[in-house]
């Protein structure tokens, strides 16, 4: 159907006049600063989803710890600049960690990421209020690394933690929105059967969220 | 049980046959009452620590009849904003034209293979079987879809589908239909869609997903998930097509904070669903994945038709939470199924009759005891009670015999309650009738019209005299 005849069946019914501004929406109150980090570890204490709180320093061997503990060989971590800067790819390597390289093409992210062990990317934002991350796509931190893996392990910046999800938005707002984002609060689950709980579906079975004080880049 | 995967439009609903059905199976109604036991202890436990929920029930509520009111507007503003991210936008005037659009894209990228995640508005329009027909392989990845999908019945309840079924159904399902061992753990079944699926999700062409709500201002589409598929599905295949019901616009991204907060909770009582995405346009130059192409089909199907209509326009405020199924005492007993659309419970009792096309929709808003409980839970604040009665006066209005009988029965009884010796005689010559179907101290079965009434109903013995020709009446 042609759009300007959809829109005039709409338009018929509505009466087209032209909108005032749309209801304002409320935030919820929010705490102070150390209320709010500590609401967001309290909600990430579940088997499958786990936080850590480190300095810049610690970071990497946050990382490495979780990857030894569970025996995890073959690692994808995405490029963003932020992993390099906390020395990720180098203490990978120092571990003995097989690096998966960046996959640039559909191809690859089909073969190489489908056989990663763990996936690690920097999310853009954390959400206290609901315990949520926020992921965007870019060149550099493809969909898949956070999806295909069984073990997703994200890293956020202390500053980047915001209260509410009315604060998300309007800083999601604020930017140019990227093709893919995706807001991620727990592990790949299910309750499809019988409401039995099960993770891991399709997705990570298991996710770490590491808050980093005092990091630049 | 259930019906198999039909064809909706050419549908024919049966509500009361529907429910007979559900309620002569036992395992059936407690697997179902379990699950909406569940749902609701889990709602209203999350609700209790949420001082604001009122709050966000009036937020939602307006946003979506702010969006609906000007709908034409925020339309166009969404069009503009798909096409600004490099999506494409189809407009389908009803199923037949969705179905089209589809075949269409499917047939231009040569698609073989098909995965699609969790979508009511697919349902409605009947797009499976379409599909199928076409020699195309459909997968419905959801596990609750999936399950349903193997055992070629309908979702039971739109949020969880597969619901009604025991793990040791699902097991022999799976054994007959997946090659996997017979395991009744839901773990290890889980596992074994995990497998099955994944393969198909790196081999599929194209990735068909619903929308649960549209942001004008960006020309971003929302899903909600907890399993990852919905993310599989619009990250893998080369082509996305997103297909949405025209009312899920909202204006701003700002608009999502409170229906995030609301949809959640009022699906199963979490706070949050484990994954919302967010997906503007197809994958940007330089991204290693995402889709090539990004269509999202814009449908009416009958949705203009309620929107001028002021009585009943706020149902196409709902936002498929599910939360009015979960705490209806019909639909915990009759089950989705019988409502014969994917919209069923109270919402779908009015959604049903309101998009038309099935036969014997018109029954659906008798199937209510109009008790209230959908209307307190609604996110968006539905009158759903209002709407039910409005559908049920409609639909005495549009029978020609049910006014009939309506109106000379109210003839026939204002004639007697005018007159206390018509009154008295009357009343005598009812009891005389009665006591040619007594059995026992009761009367089990009366001749029509009245046999509807004690078909579900025993109706007592009159008694030898009426209470005002006694001494205590006089």
């Amino acid at each position: 159907m042609e759009r300007e005849v959809f829109l005039a069946r709409v338009r018929a019914a509505t009466g087209g006049r032209p909108p005032e501004s749309p209801p304002h929406v409320q935030s919820p109150p929010t705490h102070d600063r150390v209320a709010l980090l500590r609401d967001l570890a309290d909600r990430w204490r579940r088997p499958h989803a786990v936080s850590h709180h480190v300095d810049a320093a610690q970071a990497a061997r946050t990382v490495t710890e979780i990857l030894r503990e569970r025996n995890l060989r073959r690692i994808a971590p995405s490029a963003h600049p932020l992993l390099a800067a906390l020395g990720i790819p180098e203490a990978l390597r120092e571990m003995g960690a097989a690096i998966i390289p960046l996959p640039t093409t559909s191809d690859e992210v089909r073969t190489d990421l489908a056989g990663a062990d763990a996936g690690i990317t920097v999310a853009a934002y954390a959400v206290a209020e609901t315990a949520t991350l926020v992921e965007r796509a870019t060149p550099i931190q493809p969909r898949a690394v956070s999806l295909l893996p069984p073990v997703h392990i994200a890293l956020v910046r202390e500053e980047d933690v915001v209260a509410t999800l009315d604060d998300l938005f309007a800083a999601l707002a604020r930017e140019p929105v990227e093709s893919g984002i995706v807001l991620i609060s727990g592990p790949s689950g299910t309750a499809d059967i019988a409401l039995q709980h099960v993770v891991g579906v399709h997705g990570p079975r298991e996710i770490h969220l590491i808050v980093v004080d005092g990091a630049s880049g | 049980m259930g019906p198999e995967r039909a064809h909706h439009e050419a549908g024919q609903i049966d509500f009361l046959d529907g429910a007979r059905r559900a309620l002569a199976d036992p395992a059936f109604q407690a697997n179902l009452q379990r699950a909406v036991h569940t749902f609701r202890q889990n709602r209203t436990r999350a609700l209790a620590t949420l001082p604001e929920w009122e709050a966000w029930r009036e937020q939602a509520r307006a946003i979506k009849a702010h969006a609906l009111a000007h709908l034409d507007h925020y339309l166009e503003m969404l069009d503009r904003s798909v096409r600004g991210a490099g999506g494409q936008v189809h407009w389908a005037a009803d199923a037949e034209e969705a179905r089209r659009i589809i075949l269409d894209l499917a047939g231009r990228h040569g698609v073989r293979r098909i995965v699609k995640s969790k979508s009511s508005t697919t349902s409605e329009i009947a797009l499976n079987p379409a599909l199928e027909e076409a020699g195309i392989e459909v997968t419905e990845t959801d596990l609750g879809e999936f399950i349903m999908q193997l055992a070629d019945e309908e979702p039971v309840h739109f949020v969880a589908p597969a619901i009604h079924k025991s793990p040791e159904q699902v097991a022999t399902l799976f054994a007959d239909r997946l090659t996997t061992p017979r395991t009744a753990d839901p773990q290890a079944l889980t596992q074994a869609a995990r497998l099955h699926l994944r393969e198909t999700f790196l081999r599929a062409e194209m990735g068909i997903s619903g929308v649960n709500f549209a942001v004008a201002e960006s020309g971003t589409i929302v899903l909600f998930e907890n399993e990852g598929n919905a993310r599989m599905v619009t990250t893998l295949p080369r082509v996305h097509v997103a297909v949405m019901g025209m009312e899920k616009v909202v204006p701003r991204l700002a608009d999502l904070a409170v229906m995030l907060r609301v949809l959640p909770l009022s699906a199963t009582g979490s706070r949050m669903a484990e994954y919302v995405s967010l997906i503007t346009g197809p994958r940007r130059s330089g991204e290693a994945d995402g889709p090539d192409e990004f269509h999202l089909v814009i449908l009416d199907n009958g949705r203009s038709r309620i929107l001028g209509d002021p009585e009943v326009r706020e149902a196409l405020q709902c936002i498929r939470c599910g939360a009015c199924l979960n705490v209806c005492p019909v639909y915990e007993r009759a089950g989705g199924h019988a409502y014969g659309s994917i919209y069923s419970g109270p919402i779908g009792a009015v959604l049903t009759p309101l998009l038309g096309g099935a036969s014997g929709a018109g029954e659906l808003p008798f199937a209510s005891t109009l008790c209230g409980a959908c209307a307190e839970v609604c996110p968006v604040k539905i009158d759903i009670p209002r709407l039910l009665l409005v559908m049920r006066r409609r639909a005495v209005e549009g029978s020609r015999a049910a006014a009939w009988m309506e109106r000379v029965g109210m003839r026939i009884y204002a004639l007697a309650a005018t007159s206390e010796r018509r009154w008295a005689w009357g009343g005598r010559a009812l009891r005389a009738a009665l006591r040619l179907f007594v059995r026992g101290a009761t009367v089990p079965r009366l001749p029509f019209p009245f046999a509807a009434w004690t078909r579900y109903r025993t109706f007592p013995a009159p008694p030898p005299e009426a209470f005002r020709d006694t001494d205590h009446g006089a």
